[in-house]
């Protein structure tokens, strides 16, 4: 059993070797989506360049990062720029520099094809062009609720992740029961799995892909 | 003629598997990583210069392709030394084609009811290869698929059902099957459904279960069951672990 600490640890040295982390959480009230957040604090406030997408409504996110006291204000449109999934597909317009949405029709095919425009326009216009980057999907479950055919949507973003130009590393967070099958790809895809859940009132947080057991 | 399965259990217990026999991994949860079973068939036949057509589904070819290198296999070499063969289904949809060699993809229009007929176009397009590059000669042929279980979020699941009773049918009229050597196939199916996994379940010569818990040490426990196979008593359950360059059985 690892403490947060070195949940947080084996979260870092993970991301620090370019790869993945999924954070899947089974039931609402196991909240393990923050330590996501929390991960994503570090690089935010140490002004790494971070693609942070949320699936859910923008103020939802801002709220989750202000409890956890993350100050990202001074870094939002310069290292850091959030992607508006959520606010995209509702056609709400951005009121903050560096949050950033897709505008005009959107379905699930233009959709992947305009983010895709998107990242590339956002990439050519940093000075210098940075040689690696973090993407923080925030509750990539939403997307179940913003799409016809979510697992179609899910695997063509995966597609666009590995044709970004630079060194990426990833932490993605889900709340299952609310799009279910999406652990199919971050099982399989994820070099490390934190499963986050209920059991007799305690909340667990467990690795369950690429711990020491499994190198 | 039995042929070894590369999965050491399945080989001791049954001494292999019968050739051209299809032989299902049902990932009854995506935790098991039962997906990385058949990559490990797959690695254990190239490893040893058999022949490997990979049948990519629902998945971005280029994230198949990221895992199976990060697991050691070297499509790469494997492509290009031809004795790997790729159909991508998901690029040929989604018009994402790589113009690497040996990767094949569908011609458009696709749909479930063209599907299969696409598949042996293709099928024997690489054959006819195979044969004059006198490959054939003193190699088995593996066919792998992972997953068949996408098909259900690309199609649906009715559909998919109709194709699956129609494949058999359409597959013994084909000369492709006759003509040239035919595969011993490794299908994945992810989930449980009652439309489409039970057909499968009754088709497969050979079921192997994937199942996963997370005990009270909070470690997680993947275990194989063999459900189905030709003369078999019980259902023999073995433990694994994934390691990044190989499945280990306990």
């Amino acid at each position: 059993m690892r403490d947060r600490e070195q949940l947080l640890t084996l979260i870092r040295n993970v991301l620090n070797s370019n790869g993945i982390v999924s954070i899947i959480d089974q039931d609402m009230a196991s909240f393990g989506y923050l330590l996501g957040l929390e991960v994503a604090a570090e690089y935010i406030e140490s002004g790494s360049y971070t693609w942070l997408v949320s699936y859910e409504p923008l103020q939802s996110l801002l709220r989750d990062m202000e409890r956890l006291g993350i100050e990202y204000g001074e870094h939002l449109g310069k290292t850091l720029f959030i992607f508006d999934a959520f606010g995209s597909m509702k056609g709400i317009e951005p009121e903050m520099d560096g949050v950033l949405t897709l505008k005009g029709y959107l379905d699930d095919n233009v959709f992947v094809l305009k983010y895709g425009r998107l990242v590339s326009k956002i990439i050519e216009t940093l000075e210098p062009r940075p040689e690696s980057a973090i993407v923080v999907g925030h509750l990539e479950s939403g997307i179940c609720r913003l799409f016809q055919n979510p697992l179609k949507v899910q695997r063509r973003l995966w597609n666009l992740f590995l044709e970004v130009p630079l060194r990426l590393s990833a932490v993605k967070t889900y709340l299952l029961p609310e799009c279910p099958g999406m652990d199919d790809l971050a099982y399989f895809y994820s070099d490390l799995v934190i499963e986050s859940f209920l059991e007799n009132d305690e909340r667990k947080l467990v690795v369950t892909k690429g711990g020491e057991d499994e190198p | 003629m039995s042929l070894k399965l590369g999965l050491k259990p399945v080989d001791r217990v049954l001494g292999g598997v019968k050739e051209r026999s299809l032989i299902l991994i049902h990932e009854a949860d995506p935790r098991s990583l039962g997906k990385f079973l058949a990559l490990q068939v797959m690695k254990e036949k190239l490893e040893s210069d058999n022949l490997v057509g990979y049948f990519n589904i629902g998945l971005p070819l280029s994230t198949f392709t990221a895992v199976a290198e990060r697991f050691g296999i070297d499509i790469e070499r494997h492509l290009r030394e031809n004795r790997l063969m790729i159909v991508d289904t998901f690029g040929s949809l989604y018009n994402l084609r790589q113009g690497t060699g040996n990767v094949w993809y569908l011609s458009q229009p696709i749909s479930l009811e063209t599907l299969n007929d696409k598949y042996i176009e293709v099928i024997r397009a690489h054959k006819e290869k195979w044969k004059r590059l006198n490959m054939f000669e003193g190699r088995e042929l593996w066919g792998v698929t992972i997953s068949i279980s996408d098909y259900l979020y690309m199609f649906g699941p009715q559909k998919t059902q109709r194709y699956l009773e129609m494949i058999d049918l359409q597959r013994a009229k084909s000369d492709v099957y006759k003509k040239y050597p035919a595969g011993t196939n490794v299908w994945v199916y992810s989930g449980n459904d009652v439309v489409v996994l039970p057909l499968i379940y009754r088709k497969a010569s050979y079921v192997l279960k994937t199942e996963s818990r997370i005990t009270g040490e909070e470690r997680v426990v993947r275990t194989m069951k063999i459900m189905k196979a030709p003369d078999l008593d019980g259902i023999p359950t073995f433990e694994y672990i994934v390691r990044r360059n190989g499945v280990e059985f306990l």
